[in-house]
């Protein structure tokens, strides 16, 4: 086996790894621990998925900013962080909102919430597509 | 025919759809999709397969790094498109 055959295998058992790792960590957690300051466990891990999609971001801004991903992604990843900035605010609005309007408000605000980190992650997924395949332009008609 | 003293409780709710551990998921596909794209003849390199590895990691720290600690929603930050 050449050097650059062991190094793909490398790098494909890592990936593997990690996903399992992340998978585990998330099946393992039988109780979420809510963070102190949040008014509810919903604002939690809306706050949790927006850390890692910020996180997310910055790593792929980096990773683009070096030409270690395609060109070709740097729309979608404009696109990400455009339906990303929109989740923020939600959770913003939420958060500073959610303790004192009413139940209806609350539930207005949570539905659109969710339905802002859904389309987040959809469009991390075909940002996903951008980077891994050559087919971009097909999914984006999906956002 | 007597009735059940101790019927069955309802199914607790379900969690919010805001699933954290979806987006997880979610980069932890961005790794795999490319490193699956990195074999020989689909012309992905191997820089890109570490790059989203790299994104992936990242994403884990940054979660692992606030489990349990007080909320600071100054965190979550409008982000700025690329140039």
């Amino acid at each position: 086996m050449n050097l650059q055959l062991k190094n793909r295998n490398c790098a494909a058992l890592a990936a593997v790894l990690l996903s399992l790792a992340l998978l585990a960590a998330g099946c393992s957690s039988n109780k979420y621990v809510v963070h102190p300051g949040s008014v509810s466990s919903f604002d939690s891990q809306a706050y949790d998925s927006l850390l890692v999609a910020e996180a997310a971001i910055d790593a792929a801004k980096a990773q683009y900013a070096a030409g270690q991903i395609p060109a070709a992604s740097k729309d979608l990843l404009n696109k990400a962080i455009g339906i990303y900035d929109i989740a923020q605010a939600s959770w913003h609005t939420y958060h500073d909102t959610a303790a004192s309007a009413s139940s209806a408000d609350v539930s207005k605000l949570q539905a659109q919430l969710t339905d802002d980190l859904n389309q987040l992650s959809q469009a991390i997924s075909v940002f996903e597509q951008s980077v891994g395949k050559k087919a971009p332009a097909a999914k984006l008609g999906k956002l | 025919m007597s009735t059940n003293p101790n019927p069955p409780t309802p199914a607790p709710a379900p969690a919010p759809a805001a699933n954290k551990w979806q987006l997880f998921i979610e980069i932890a596909e961005i790794a795999l999709g490319v490193v699956k794209g990195a074999v020989p003849g689909l012309g992905v390199g191997l820089g890109v397969a570490e790059a989203a590895i790299q994104i992936a990691q990242k994403a884990q720290a940054a979660y692992a790094l606030h489990v349990g600690q007080p909320m600071d929603p100054s965190l979550i930050k409008l982000e700025s498109p690329i140039e």
